[in-house]
């Protein structure tokens, strides 16, 4: 008795199987390997990119930390820096205003 | 593996892999998502692969693990089952019995946990033995065929409700 309630239940199932199968919306072999391409390079880029990203953030890090060092050294003497190279302390300081959007479309464009 | 070989390789298994998650998950959209995923994932293994037949069980794994891995993560989109749209449960006479009776295979897998329904697809579908379906759903296989059992048992009743 089990056994034919196991056969049946084997039709059963492979019935099921078969119309679903046949029904199966499959994408063409070529469009799932191309793909499955496209994601494996997007994923080996991203992987690549990680170790720049790091460097990146750690040389930003060093920057800011030898910029704080540099301002704390000379913190005292400051207000007359400001006064003897005041000329120079602007026009630094509009050649950043000036660079810096380009810098950052520069940076930003593939 | 070539763009040839991994043809060759779809166009055995890809029907018969969809229809899989599409029974195990119960969703036949998640198939459509889950079909691409698992071949990327054996295209991307390094796995060493023994034979065809291993290469088979490997893709099921991975469809499995996905299917079960999704099943843990609530949905966002739920969906709603699609039987009323197939046009076999219109039919007349013997069409219309039969897809009564796929309904009936349908809703009855519907209420198995997913690891007994992928358990007796793989035994009586796919025709894997307890060793291939223990590797496949990372069980012992000494408990598979306890857990077969059960699973069918299961099934059976819920088939003669």
């Amino acid at each position: 008795m089990m056994e034919l309630d196991d056969l049946a239940l084997a039709a059963a199932l492979k019935e099921d199987h078969e119309t679903l199968a046949a029904s199966a919306p499959v994408p063409p072999p070529a469009l799932v390997f191309w793909r499955a391409t496209i994601r494996a390079r997007a994923d080996a880029a991203r992987v690549a990119e990680r170790p720049i990203t790091f460097a990146q953030s750690f040389a930003a890090t060093c920057v800011i930390a030898v910029a704080l060092m540099a301002v704390g050294a000379i913190w005292n003497e400051m207000p007359s820096l400001v006064t003897q190279h005041a000329l120079m302390i602007v026009l630094t300081l509009a050649f950043c205003l000036l660079v810096a959007p380009i810098a950052v479309f520069v940076a930003l464009s593939d | 593996m070539t763009e040839d070989a991994f043809r060759l390789f779809y166009d055995r298994t890809a029907r018969g892999l969809w229809a899989y998650l599409a029974r195990i998950s119960g969703d036949r959209r998640q198939a459509d998502d889950l079909l691409q995923e698992c071949y990327y994932r054996f295209l991307k293994s390094s796995a060493p692969i023994e034979d065809e037949a291993h290469r088979k069980n490997y893709l099921f794994r991975i469809a499995t693990n996905l299917v079960l891995d999704a099943k843990r993560r609530p949905r966002v989109d739920e969906t709603t089952p699609e039987h009323d749209d197939d046009p076999a449960l219109r039919a007349p006479g013997d069409a219309a019995a039969d897809a009564a009776r796929r309904m009936d295979v349908d809703r009855a897998m519907a209420k198995l946990r997913p690891r007994d329904r992928a358990m007796l697809w793989l035994a009586y579908v796919n025709g894997s033995s307890h060793k291939e379906i223990a590797d496949t759903l990372g069980l012992q296989t000494t408990s598979i065929k306890l857990l077969l059992f059960r699973a069918r048992r299961r099934l059976a009743a819920l088939l003669a409700e």
